[in-house]
């Protein structure tokens, strides 16, 4: 996986060896100053209203400056509708979102600029392949003909693309069209990434891979609005997360608080000899001491152990069970 | 400034690479020219058939020549017309369906630039059919009868055609989920307004010499614009045997849809003097069924014979030979024998005259002051000596009209585009 930051789409002359980290910093401090907000998004009693069905409920919540900010919800709980409202294309019934200051749906090319946003659906043309699907889109954001080129290809080698750069986009599988997708978000070098269910339909290693292509763009300074299903994942990613059930906030605030707020967790632990048991914990302190009596006490040969506590279960307590 | 900016779309870079790509674009064109072609040969074989029997054959090289190009122009707007949907019924629908309108749409372009991409690389294709049949129109021009004016008219109304139906159908895109159900909607919106009109206008137009029909639905054709301006309405043409169908078409158009006639009054040049001074050759029995009918023969000396026969139920009662020496239609300042052509026969007087204060001039045709006046076409409180104070050229009206109609049409078919691309929305498709 590349490390190397992608170079800002509006302002950096491309170095010689592609390090524009200097002028990105730079740049940034050029935003208008509703950037410097330690709030990156803030969402105040949204709520939207499909005929009868309340999509979003009275949902208020603040995501920091530089955060993971985990949405998590069960089918139909609202996620892709208040992802939809933050990326200027669905008006909220009532209630107020700020992007970094701007509202989406009164200066939505402003929050646009800043904003880069993954839909759950893969919209991609077929007949066109990897390099150009990205200068399209940069074209699209205005970034100058002599800059796409190289900016493309740092985005590629940012996702692990680097190779399929003139494979048809057709012709990727899931994972590389869903790298690509995420190329495309963040071509104009935004602050704050939107992901919709990034991880879904990929395999455990592609999942691993993105996670950590997500904390990579988060070391860059950009602030990431992420929802899934797949909560464990969450729980390791996040700084932050808010639990959605039918529109309305269960829960939120830092992952350890809301997953220490379950209280008990389950341990499973594998041992060398390939046996497996489970235990229960209380508390983190509790699991270490769990541990330590096994290995320690016990003298046992601890392969590897799983602490599902956490917001699996904050999840099923909060949502009352709803979930698939 | 703005064309350039829009010449630098991405949209439309996009498109017109993907448009050139695979077989359809090049079958599209092939079929075309095929078409085009075939025609061609026809008609150079007809032409070889004609050029040298006699005389006439001058006359021959310059009909065939403005046929051949009517023709070929005649079929570019009509595959402009099948073609423009199926370009452009996809051209947002289609984003739609693959879920790439929405990242489109949150892109900087905002959605003028993205319509006008689509508009323009649609426009893009279509130029390329133009161009592609340039060739085939420079032979045209080597047979004669055309000139570089009307070739360059002639191509204006193929891109104004492919102008309006491309507006029209990206709205219908915009408008519907489905690129299928856009495609048929496109097709039954263009099968309405070309076919529609002309039906409309045809079952609505009073065969009795009066114009009923002011242009109405044949304003929204783009088809019917074009007969109006390369095609040129005038009797003589078609008398002397030289119309092409376009002109054949300009005068049916010109029938049935003048939009605002011209009335003048009819003068005592316009009715032979025989009926003027009621010379008497009438009488006995009259029962007035039946027309006028002026047949003209070509003389020995070039001079033109005139008979005016009027019809009684059906057979010819009265003819009155060479009614009026050298009053034909060269005559300058006296219309001679137009105006009675046609008319009724109860026009006339049981004594043979005619009482030129019962008639107006409508578009050149004698119409009852009382239908002229039934049509708004003279105050009710016109009486013969009145001024009768109208209007234009109908022909250029057509033209105007028909110009304003379909810009407003393909205007605001662009704004219910853009109009749709606009985000935030109330409703979105995630
Ligand atoms: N255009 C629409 N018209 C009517 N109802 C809608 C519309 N869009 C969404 N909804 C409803 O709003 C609710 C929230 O949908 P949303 O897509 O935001 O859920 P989600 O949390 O993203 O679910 P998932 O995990 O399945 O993606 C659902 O009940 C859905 O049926
Ligand atoms: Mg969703």
């Amino acid at each position: 996986m590349a490390d190397q930051p992608i170079p800002d789409a509006e302002s950096v002359e491309p170095t010689p060896d592609g390090a524009t980290t200097g002028e990105v910093q730079a740049s940034r401090t050029k935003e208008p100053p509703a950037a410097h907000t330690e709030i990156a998004v803030d969402i105040a009693n949204l709520t939207k209203v499909y005929g009868d069905l309340n999509a979003v409920d009275d949902l208020t919540l603040q995501v920091p400056r530089g955060s993971i900010y985990g949405l998590i919800g069960p089918n139909g709980a609202g996620k892709s509708t208040t992802f939809a409202v933050l990326a200027t294309m669905l008006k909220p019934t009532s209630g107020t979102a700020k992007v970094f200051g701007a509202d989406p749906s009164k200066d939505a090319k402003a929050v646009r600029r800043m904003m880069g946003y993954m839909p759950d659906v893969l919209g991609l043309y077929d007949g066109l392949d990897a390099a150009s699907y990205l200068d399209f889109f940069a074209s699209g954001y205005r970034i100058p003909r002599r800059k796409r080129k190289e900016l493309t290809g740092s985005l590629l080698e940012l996702v692990d693309l680097d190779g399929k750069a003139k494979t048809q986009v057709s012709q990727l599988s899931r994972g590389m069209k869903q790298r690509l997708s995420l190329a495309r978000a963040l071509i104009h070098d935004p602050e704050l990434l939107i992901l919709d269910e990034p991880a879904s339909g990929l395999d455990p290693r592609a999942r691993i891979e993105l996670r950590d292509l997500i904390r990579q763009l988060a070391g860059m300074g950009k602030t990431i609005l992420v929802s899934s299903h797949i909560l464990s994942e969450l729980q390791d990613l996040c700084t932050d997360v808010a639990i959605l059930e039918a529109g309305k906030l269960r829960a939120n605030g830092p992952t350890e608080t809301i997953s220490a707020g379950s209280g008990e967790r389950v341990v499973t632990v594998i041992f060398a000899d390939g046996a497996r048991e489970t235990f229960t914990a209380a508390s983190d302190d509790e699991q270490v001491e769990l541990l330590r009596r096994l290995i320690v006490d016990d003298g046992r040969a601890v392969l590897s152990f799983r602490s599902d506590a956490g917001l699996e279960r904050a999840f099923m307590t909060m949502t009352e069970g709803i979930v698939q | 400034m703005s064309a350039f900016r829009a010449l630098r779309n991405p949209v439309l870079e996009r498109e017109l690479i993907d448009q050139v790509r695979g077989w359809r674009p090049a079958a599209i064109v092939t079929l075309l020219l095929l078409l085009q072609g075939w025609i061609l040969y026809v008609s150079y074989d007809n032409l070889q058939g004609n050029v040298s029997i006699n005389n006439n054959g001058a006359v021959d090289l310059v009909k065939q020549g403005a046929t051949v190009f009517a023709i070929l122009v005649a079929v570019m707007i009509g595959w402009m017309t099948m073609v423009v949907p199926g370009l452009c019924a996809a051209a947002i629908a289609g984003e739609r369906e693959r879920d790439t309108l929405l990242p489109l749409q949150i892109t900087l372009m905002g959605p003028w630039s993205i319509t006008l991409g689509k508009l323009l690389s649609s426009l893009g294709f279509v130029l390329l059919l133009v161009v592609a049949s340039a060739p085939l129109m420079v032979v045209a021009y080597l047979m004669g009868g055309v000139t570089i004016g009307q070739i360059a008219t002639a191509v204006g109304l193929v891109m104004w055609t492919a102008f309006v139906w491309a507006c029209l159908c990206l709205a219908v895109s915009a408008l519907l989920q489905r690129t299928v159900r856009a495609m048929v909607t496109c097709y039954m919106l263009i099968f309405l307004i070309v076919v529609g009109s002309m039906v409309y206008t045809a079952l609505n137009w009073r065969n009795d010499g009066v114009q009923a029909s002011r242009g109405g639905p044949l304003l929204a054709n783009p088809g019917a614009l074009a007969i109006d301006v390369l095609g040129s309405p005038d009797p003589d043409l078609e008398r002397a045997g030289i119309a092409t169908p376009f002109d054949k078409a300009a005068r049916w158009l010109h029938d049935v849809s003048a939009w605002e006639p011209t009335v003048t009054e009819l003068s005592e040049t316009d009715v032979p003097d025989v009926f003027l001074d009621g010379g008497g050759e009438f009488g006995g029995m009259f029962s007035g069924a039946g027309n006028v009918i002026v047949t003209r023969e070509v003389m020995g000396d070039g001079s033109m014979m005139e008979t005016v026969t009027v019809e009684d139920g059906g057979m010819p009662a009265t003819t009155i030979p060479g009614s009026e020496p050298g009053d034909g239609d060269s005559d300058p300042g006296d219309s001679g024998t137009d105006a009675l052509e046609g008319m009724p026969a109860w026009a006339l007087q049981p004594d043979g005259t005619f009482d030129i204060d019962n008639w107006i001039l409508v578009d050149g045709s004698p119409v009852p002051v009382q239908d002229a006046k039934m049509n708004g076409w003279l105050p009710m409180s016109w009486d013969p000596g009145d001024v009768v104070g109208h209007r234009g050229d109908p022909a250029k009206n057509f033209t105007r009209n028909a110009l304003i109609l379909q810009s407003g049409l393909a205007i605001i078919s662009l704004g219910i585009v853009a109009w749709r691309l606009r985000l935030p929305k109330e409703k979105i498709r995630l």
